[in-house]
């Protein structure tokens, strides 16, 4: 056997080593096996039902974001359906796109989620920002820094962030035609590691928290099929509650965070799926409840017009918190998620 | 008894028995095809996935299956295909959107994995062969089959598999001379 033969055996047998299952983890995995198969079967069962039901889904809910688009926003692409996301992008002149009210501190203030898109963005009262594209803005964000506005500019130095792009700027011209809509044009696309792809191309944001008129306004239409939950992977992203007023963060790494209208979190820890039930407990760091607090929800649904998760709903079994938060139903926000 | 189990499992048990044999099947294949999905993926989370899905698969399909050998290697397939479509969904997901943000010198995913595991063993530079060098290398290594039975589950000729880790083997000891 050569050196390198050994080499890579001595080191498979160190990774793999380290791959330990327990009893308790064996009867997850087993359990979350059954779930697909019975998942399946269930499909299988409504397969006929569910290709009309799908139609006569997706259909209203362009029809709604259409109608919504046009109606906050005349000059915006048509958008496509919400769990396929393609940003609006806008090439005009950039007074034509920049119409209202400059933007202030305490206009941006908030999380906004780029329209139709997968970008998420938290401007601080304090001057603080957070930037992501995976669905991790409270726990794992792309980029953090801080953010000052001149102007109709405002322009973000890097400091920290998952993506290595500190020391990296942004500036941007922006205006807010309307509460909880923000366009804006780049001006400076980034500097050092990293730089958005395309220079020329305009955005539009809506407010996710404080809500603005679109995320206050999203329902998930009653005739919609909601099916078992699929597994534990489906849960990981960001979720707006139904109405407004709350985003629910599920991390990969197990964290998980709870925001308010304040767009900060409010309660955060972390989260496990067994045996079909999803229990969020406390940390120490949560500011409305006390370590080890506990929602336990079982009874998962989804909502999946047929190109993934759109909608969840569950049935609290213990919420030792009390937080309201955890009686609403969800929609996804849509993150890149691979 | 659980041979004569897992074979009665691609015929005809259902019910309750079916999902003793379920039982088997798992308790003797899960924790080696996770070992086998952390090496390839190096995301623990990410094999847990592809070995969960080729148990559903498994059911899918059991009717086809006669021997119990056959679940076995048709639970190892399976998870290596799983494990390619991963990759291969990574790389999907890397693809320029209109807004998005572009590192400077952006990581392949394998790269991106062995940034982020184990900074320069032998594992993480393997997941950065070719597909076939790394799923050939895998069998050989990670589940310790014979060049014939490797051939068998990839479907190449025993002169693909003595070839593919020539050049796999040959390649992570250059990756080591580099480094050094």
């Amino acid at each position: 056997m050569s050196s390198v033969e050994e080499r890579l055996g001595r080191d498979i047998a160190a990774v793999t080593g380290g791959v330990v299952v327990t009893e308790s983890e064996l009867k997850d995995a087993r359990d979350a096996v059954e779930d697909r198969i019975e998942i399946g079967r269930t499909r299988s069962r409504r397969r006929t039902v569910a290709g009309l039901v799908a139609a006569a889904v997706v259909i209203p809910i362009v029809g709604v974001a259409i109608a919504r688009s046009a109606g906050d926003d005349g000059s915006t692409a048509p958008p496509v359906s919400p769990v396929s996301p393609t940003p609006t992008a806008i090439r005009a002149p950039a007074d034509q796109w920049l119409t209202g009210a400059p933007p202030t501190r305490e206009l941006v203030k908030g999380v906004w989620r780029e329209d139709n898109g997968h970008l998420s963005i938290r401007f601080s009262p304090s001057g603080t920002v957070q930037f992501d594209e995976f669905g991790q803005l409270f726990g794992a964000p792309t980029f953090e820094g801080t953010y000052e506005i001149t102007g109709d500019v405002i322009s973000i130095d890097v400091d920290g962030g998952g993506a290595g792009c500190t020391d990296a700027n942004f500036a941007m011209r922006a205006s807010l035609p309307k509460p909880g809509l923000m366009r804006f044009v780049p001006t400076t696309v980034g500097s050092g590691k990293c730089t958005f792809s395309q220079v020329g191309v305009w955005a539009a944001w809506e407010r996710v928290l404080p809500a603005g008129p679109v995320f206050m306004s999203m329902r998930i239409p009653d005739r919609l099929p909601w099916g078992p939950w699929p597994d534990r992977h489906s849960l990981v992203g960001m979720w707006a509650a139904e109405g407004g007023g709350y985003l629910l963060e599920i991390d990969r790494s197990g964290s998980y965070y709870v925001a308010d209208e304040s767009a900060k979190p409010i309660d955060r820890g972390q989260w496990s799926y067994r045996n079909a039930r999803l229990t969020l407990t406390s940390s120490a760091d949560s500011v409305e409840c006390s370590r080890g607090d506990q929602v336990v929800v079982r009874d998962m649904e989804q909502v999946n017009p047929g190109s993934g998760t759109l909608g969840m709903r569950w049935t609290v079994e213990q919420n030792t918190c009390g937080g309201t938060w955890a009686a609403k139903d969800w929609f996804l926000v849509p993150a890149n998620l691979g | 008894m659980g041979e004569r189990h897992a074979d009665s499992w691609c015929t005809a048990a259902k019910g309750p028995a079916r999902a003793e044999l379920v039982d088997v099947l798992f308790r003797r294949h899960y924790t080696a095809l996770l070992r086998l999905g952390v090496v390839m993926l190096g995301s623990r989370e990410a094999a847990e996935d592809a070995v969960q899905d080729a148990f559903v698969a498994l059911h899918r399909h059991r009717s086809s299956l006669r021997e119990p050998e056959a679940a076995e290697a048709y639970l190892r397939s399976a998870v290596l295909n799983r494990c390619r479509s991963w990759i291969r969904r990574q790389v999907t997901a890397r693809t320029p959107r209109p807004l998005m943000l572009v590192r400077e010198h952006e990581e392949s995913p394998e790269a991106t994995t062995v940034t982020r595991d184990e900074v320069g063993s032998m594992v993480a530079v393997m997941r950065t062969l070719a597909r076939r060098q790394r799923e050939v290398l895998a069998c050989r290594y990670v589940l310790e089959l014979s060049v014939a039975e490797t051939a068998q589950l990839l479907k190449i000729s025993e002169g693909s598999v003595k070839a593919h880790t020539h050049r796999g083997l040959q390649t992570l000891q250059q990756r080591i001379e580099v480094t050094r």
